[in-house]
């Protein structure tokens, strides 16, 4: 097989995990160069340390190479590669012992968030903030979550995924997205009126009524 | 005091502003938002809590990453292990003339001066700006526009904590 021979930009990912599997380095390099943007992204949602993010990009891509033969051509090498990358980053969250246990992984058996927090109202974020200000106060919130509820908001609001994908990613149903997402929004909303309560339509400045 | 009407339209809304909705169900929906509004302000608090969800700033994939990763991983490092050091990438040129390494580091320095200027642009863009300017999913827009024309402005978002004034009309 002459190397120099290929083009490998033009090349399809199951064509480059082939020749990943078949011994080029290179075309494993080009594997990762494609998709490292996404998971630098995605990996970011889950830590705010830089290093810890390229940790958990580093050890997906190495995840993914020992598990190469294992992956099946007929279905979608990124969704396949982001799926490893979500339970990377969920791993580290449970090893630091970040996340609140979850005995059961059912959302649908984890409490709601409090009664009457349909009726509470949240405000955006103020014109004045800096956009760093925001990302601050939506990292802090976000960290309160279960990661079950933080990892669909991540892959709905800041991904900007369609719920077919996330159900493809997480391996559950378009319905188990739909009520997983209107649990972390209230969720979300809950911890972001208790953490800031400023940005409660009704605030009144901390004093009592 | 919930009439039917507004319980189906409740579930139908998260995926009418995730843009997960067939025009035959936004439809109704967009019909019964501007009739009803109880449905039109709760379905204007999740497009606020989406606003807290900002596009993150472009992400710095670390210089030479792919290549690192490629070649730890070919040389047999496991996951959760520290990729091995590597000798630094560009090596020192032998340096008999210093004309043409001074011209370089010119060059080098005004292209960073270049790239340090678009970078001082982008951060003189106030952040309201941004926020104002950045397109909304034509489904959201719908709705801001759906609430400019039906309701009178709601909470001013100038301030910050200064929301307690819709308590004082
Ligand atoms: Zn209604």
């Amino acid at each position: 097989m002459a190397l120099s021979l290929m083009q490998p930009q033009a090349s399809n990912d199951s064509d480059l995990v082939r020749e990943t599997l078949a011994g080029s380095q290179l075309s494993f390099q080009l594997l990762v160069e494609r998709y490292q943007g996404r998971l630098f992204a995605l990996a970011r949602n889950y830590s705010r340390n830089a290093a810890e993010v390229e940790d958990i990009v580093q050890d997906t891509f190495l995840k993914a190479f020992r598990r190469l033969e294992t992956f099946q051509h007929q279905s979608s090498f990124s969704t396949w590669l982001q799926r490893i990358a979500i339970n990377t980053a969920l791993d580290l969250h449970k090893r630091r012992g970040r996340s609140p246990v979850q005995a059961v992984e059912d959302p649908e058996i984890l409490s709601d968030a409090s009664p009457g927090n349909f009726d509470r109202r949240v405000m955006a974020p103020d014109a004045r903030l800096e956009q760093e200000e925001i990302a601050e106060v939506t990292q802090q919130v976000l960290e309160e979550l279960p990661d079950i509820f933080r990892t669909v908001l991540v892959l709905r609001e800041f991904e900007d995924r369609a719920y077919q994908e996330i159900a493809d990613l997480l391996g559950v149903s378009i319905g188990t997205v739909e009520s997983r997402l209107f649990r972390a929004r209230a969720r979300f909303k809950d911890a972001l009126l208790r953490l800031f309560p400023e940005f409660d339509p009704q605030w009144n400045g901390g004093e009592s009524q | 005091m919930t009439k039917p009407k507004c319980e189906q339209a409740a579930a139908l809304v998260p995926g009418y502003l995730d843009g997960e909705l067939s025009e035959e169900q936004a439809a109704p929906l967009r019909r019964h938002l501007l009739a009803c509004p109880e449905c039109r302000t709760a379905a204007q608090d999740l497009t606020n809590l989406r606003r807290w969800f900002r596009d993150p700033e472009p992400v710095a994939v670390p210089q030479g990453f792919a290549a690192r990763v490629a070649r730890a991983a070919f040389s047999g490092v496991e996951p959760g292990q520290p990729l091995p050091e590597v000798a630094p990438p560009e090596p020192v040129a032998p340096r008999r003339d210093p004309m043409p390494f001074l011209l370089g580091m010119t060059s080098v320095a005004a292209g960073l001066l270049f790239a340090f200027s678009l970078v001082l642009g982008m951060a003189q863009q106030p952040a309201g700006e941004q926020l104002v300017a950045e397109p909304l999913p034509e489904i959201l827009r719908d709705l801001d526009e759906l609430n400019a024309a039906e309701t009178p402005p709601s909470v001013p978002l100038d301030a910050r904590g200064n929301g307690a004034r819709r308590g004082d009309r």
